[in-house]
This record gives structure tokens, C-alpha cells and sequence, in this order.
């Protein structure tokens, strides 16, 4: 069950609270929910709707939200309520509207350079442990989940509905993230699942392609990787957050702090280099006109001198 | 209340179109309900063919059978088993809880206002991870699947895998069908096997015939209820020989 299709400019009410919402467009929809943006009539204000009938997923993602809500990087949960559409009832969580895109989205139409892959990669990574430190594994990690908000340029965190408690079993998961679905470890809330699924979103910005875990092995995509213009600094990082059982979020974050200024190196002195060579190959052009205007010069003068 | 669903019993077929051989699933279903088992179907859509969503039957059975329906692609099979077990179980608790409540309140989740349901909805759900969970997965091998069974081979594997780190007990089957003959199944992976046992048997079989759903619900039924007869009486006797 998908969640309810509704049009454009339907109006619907809340069952408990008597709140009316515009149905402004569809934003998104999962397994079992949709999320449209909406406008509340009386208050004229923006937000993100997701209407579903889990309402156990629901209530858990609504109190999640609600013991984040002093970190800015997850969206604010305002309210959950009841709705009656078409004499069935729905459950739906009343979430802050964030304009712009997603990063899956964003990759679409731009491909990362892999220093933008590293600093979002720490800012993710940052956020990640101050979620581990309230006691909770984020467990289904995926980049149409991570937003670019336009209005204060900040990444914000749009579902919570994978997160569990430290130590319990992950209910939610995207198979090319997930650590079980490759083989390198168990299907359980530890911090290192979380590490292990930030470590596929890294390598799924730098391949620049979907990944399988039934059709890619781990092994074929660190040569993949190996074969881009990778320091083998990071490839290290990269495999030990891999098959590394308990990578510790505080660690990653300096590995990948450590890494940063040897990429920025390599990639500054690459353009240093294409720069000398610009600079050189302009200067074997302009030592050949000099040349050949000599040429001319000289021949002109030797046809006068003959005539 | 913990008297009555000790133990969630669930039945997940796995198939990729109608039954065309022996009695109707959905008869087969509905007994399986009466006995307290839920059945659950996922309906496997080919990736190229596109076609519609082919399977009233499957509708059928999950409805007979109190459980839900889904479809998806083989390669999203695991999962779809993953999350499909997972809402059988908090909807079975979900609705004993209801009708607790309906005998004591006259009134169910539903109508209570969100904040004081938050609370039992909270309950439901970390007893959903503990509460003793007794699973047949019922795959069907018929000649139809051949080009899919690589992936449905992953799949099961993994959901083992993943059904493991609940905090509850998982008893857990896995049945192939149809196996020697038309009206029984072969047993991938018997109650109480390792997951060792199974990966020998499947890579060693072999996909064939027609689809014998409704047979193959009956074998699940007597194999799930055989299985808890021999576990409780088992029981009784190391009480016993305690007491």
C-alpha cells in the first residue's frame, strides 16, 4: 500500500486536530507512503505531508524526529494526525517543506569532484556520530534522502524511517548500501553499518554509477576504483571502512581529514602541471612564428637582394 | 494477551504467477488463517516483459490468508520478504492488541487520538522484535522461474541472514515447490537446520513443472503445525523430567 493519490488543490482535514491542508504537488513516494507538499490554509504555510497507513512506522519516525529535533541537519516533525480520504483512514506525519533537491537528484544532472565527495562525506560523517551518540544507528542511509536545502544551504536528512536503537535488528535498508546484502557483516544497529553505508555512498559518487551488490563484487569495485585518479591514501580509507567490523565514526572522520589535503595536492599540482604545459606549448608556438616570420622576413629580403 | 499470540505464525509464498495445477490457493489459504497462520504473497514481475500486474489470484490468497501482497522485481526480492515479515508480525500484535481493546474500552487504535495512542503503538512495536516468530517461506520452483532462481537463491540466503538478529526466537522453513510429486514440496531447509544444510540442497535443485500453490500451502500448514507439536510436547517433557 502505497499511500493515498491525491490531486492537486484537494483540500483534506485533519481528523483530530480539524487543521485543512491545500495538496499543493506529490514530492515523493516509498514502500509504503507518499509524500506530498501541502499548505496549511489558515497559516498559509508550507510543508512536507507523508501519508501512510503504517501507522507503527509512522508513530516511530514522529518521536525519532521529535528527540533530534536539536539537530539541524534532520527535518523538523510538526505534527501527527489522522486523515479520512475516501472513507479510509490514513495516518500522516506533518514534516518541514525543504526546497531544492536531493543529492540523487543533483548527481543526475552534475557529476561530484571528488573534493566535493570528501567534504560532504564529513559533513555527513559529523552528523552520523552526533546520531550514534543520542543512541541511534541511521540504518537505510541513500542519497534521495539527503537534501540540499536552498534556503540556507545546509544538507538536511528529509527520513528517518530506517533508524533504529543501537543494537537492534535494521528494519529498512537499500540493497547497494547495505552491508549484508554484500557480504561484509551482519544486518544489525552498530555504528559500522552506518560507516559501512556512507563508505558505498562515497564509492557510488566517485564510480559515478549505480552499484549492485547481485551483479558487482566489493573486490571489482575497488579496482574500479583503483582505476580512477584516486590516491592509494584513500583507497586505503575506503577499504578498511569496508572490512573493517567496527569502524569507529570519530576515526573515519580523521582518516578522511588526513586524506583531504593529499587529494587537494594531487589535484592542484594537476593543474599546475596542465598549466606549465599550456604555458609551453604557447611558448613553442610563439618561438615558431618568430621563427617563420623570420623566414619570410629573410627570404623577402634575399628575393629583393636578387632582384 | 501474550496467552494468545505466544507465537507469530506466518506462511510467505514466493511465485511468479497463477497456480495451474490442483485446487484453488486462496480455499487453501483461508484454512491456514483458521489456523492461525497468515499467509503472505509476493508476486515476482519480470523486468523486460513490463507487463501489468497479472495476478488476481495473488490478491486472492492474501486476502484468504489475512496477510498482505506485493510485487516486485527478483531483484528486489529479499527485500520485499525482509520488510513483508516484518509487518506481519507488528499487524498480527496490532490487531490482538485491537481486540483487547475493543472488549475493554470499546473502541480500537484507530480511534483513540494520536498522543494516546503513541504509547500501546510503541509497545506494539518493541514487541514486534521480541515476540517468538515461526516462518514458512513456500518458493515456487515450476519451469516458469528457471531464469530467475540465481537471484531467488541470494534472496533466501539473505533473509536468513537478516531474520537471525531479531531479539526474538526465529524458527524459520523453506520449502520448494513442486518437489517429487504434485502434492508435496521439498524441504530446502528444515526447522532447526543450519543455513549450511540448505545451500548444498540449493544449488542441487532443479526447477520443473506447473504450479501446485494450493497443494503446496497444505504441505506448509502440516509441516509449520507438526514442527510446533514436536516443539511443545519436547517441552512438556524436559518440564516434566524437571518436575
Amino acid at each position: 500500500m502505497e499511500g493515498p493519490i491525491l490531486m492537486s488543490n484537494t483540500v483534506v482535514e485533519s481528523k483530530w486536530k480539524g487543521k485543512r491542508y491545500k495538496i499543493i504537488k506529490l514530492l515523493g513516494k516509498g514502500g509504503t507512503s507518499r509524500v506530498y507538499m501541502a499548505m496549511d490554509i489558515d497559516s498559509k504555510e508550507y510543508y512536507a505531508m507523508k501519508i501512510s497507513k503504517d501507522n507503527i512506522s509512522l508513530n516511530r519516525e514522529y518521536q525519532l524526529l521529535k528527540s533530534f529535533s536539536s539537530m539541524d541537519f534532520i527535518v523538523k516533525a510538526h505534527d501527527i494526525d489522522d486523515l479520512l480520504i475516501d472513507q479510509q483512514l490514513w495516518h500522516f506525519l506533518l514534516l518541514e517543506y525543504i526546497p531544492g533537491v536531493n543529492i540523487k537528484g543533483y548527481i543526475e544532472k552534475s557529476k561530484l569532484d571528488l573534493l566535493t565527495i570528501l567534504s560532504l562525506s564529513l559533513l555527513l560523517l559529523e552528523e552520523i556520530g552526533k546520531i550514534h551518540q543520542l543512541g541511534y544507528i541511521v540504518g537505510d542511509l541513500k542519497l534521495e534522502n539527503i537534501m540540499l536545502d536552498s534556503r540556507n544551504k545546509r544538507l538536511k536528512l528529509i527520513d528517518l524511517g530506517g533508524a533504529v536503537k543501537k543494537n537492534s535488528a535494521i528494519k529498512e535498508y537499500t540493497p547497494a548500501y547495505d552491508r549484508a546484502a554484500w557480504r561484509c557483516g551482519e544486518r544489525r544497529g552498530e555504528p559500522s553499518y552506518d560507516g559501512f553505508t556512507l563508505t558505498m555512498l562515497i564509492i557510488r559518487l566517485l564510480l559515478n554509477r549505480k552499484l549492485n551488490p547481485l551483479k558487482d563484487r566489493i573486490e571489482d569495485l575497488i579496482l574500479e576504483l583503483e582505476g580512477l585518479d584516486i590516491s592509494p591514501e584513500l583507497i586505503v580509507v575506503i577499504k578498511n571502512a569496508l572490512f573493517c567490523k567496527d569502524t569507529d565514526i570519530k576515526d573515519y572522520i580523521k582518516e578522511i581529514k588526513k586524506v583531504y589535503p593529499i587529494e587537494e595536492k594531487r589535484r592542484t599540482k594537476k593543474i599546475e602541471e596542465k598549466k606549465s604545459r599550456i604555458i609551453n606549448k604557447l611558448f613553442k608556438a610563439s618561438t615558431a612564428f618568430f621563427i617563420i616570420t623570420w623566414i619570410l622576413i629573410l627570404s623577402s629580403k634575399i628575393i629583393e637582394l636578387i632582384q | 494477551m501474550e496467552k494468545n499470540i505466544a507465537m507469530i505464525k506466518e506462511i510467505i509464498i514466493v511465485t511468479d504467477g497463477c497456480s495451474n495445477v490442483g485446487g484453488n490457493p486462496a480455499i487453501a489459504a483461508q484454512k491456514a488463517r483458521q489456523r492461525g497462520i497468515r499467509v503472505n504473497i509476493i508476486g515476482i514481475i519480470d523486468q523486460k516483459a513490463q507487463k501489468e500486474k497479472p495476478f488476481d489470484e495473488i490478491i486472492s490468497i492474501a486476502e484468504a490468508g489475512g496477510g498482505n501482497h506485493e510485487y516486485t522485481y527478483i531483484d528486489n526480492l529479499y527485500q520485499t520478504i525482509h520488510s513483508l515479515s516484518y509487518k506481519t508480525v507488528s499487524t498480527t500484535i496490532q490487531e490482538a492488541v485491537n481486540q483487547q481493546l475493543k472488549e475493554l474500552m470499546a473502541q480500537d487504535l484507530n480511534e483513540m487520538p494520536p498522543s494516546s495512542r503513541s504509547k500501546l503503538l510503541n509497545y506494539i512495536d518493541d514487541y514486534s522484535e521480541e515476540i517468538p516468530l515461526c516462518c514458512c517461506i513456500l518458493m515456487d520452483y515450476s519451469g516458469s522461474m528457471a531464469s530467475k532462481i540465481q537471484s531467488a537463491r541470494h534472496s533466501i540466503i539473505d533473509v536468513l541472514d537478516s531474520l537471525k538478529n531479531r531479539k526474538g526466537k526465529v524458527d524459520i522453513s523453506i520449502l520448494a515447490y513442486p518437489g517429487e510429486r504434485v502434492d508435496d514440496c521439498k524441504i530446502l531447509l528444515d526447522f532447526n537446520e543450519s543455513k549450511e544444510d540448505m545451500k548444498r540442497r540449493l544449488y542441487q535443485l532443479k526447477t520443473r513443472g506447473g504450479t501446485p500453490t494450493a497443494a503446496a500451502i497444505e504441505f506448509a500448514i502440516n509441516h509449520m503445525e507438526g514442527f510446533i507439536y514436536q516443539n511443545n510436547s519436547s517441552l512438556q517433557l524436559e518440564e516434566s523430567s524437571v518436575g
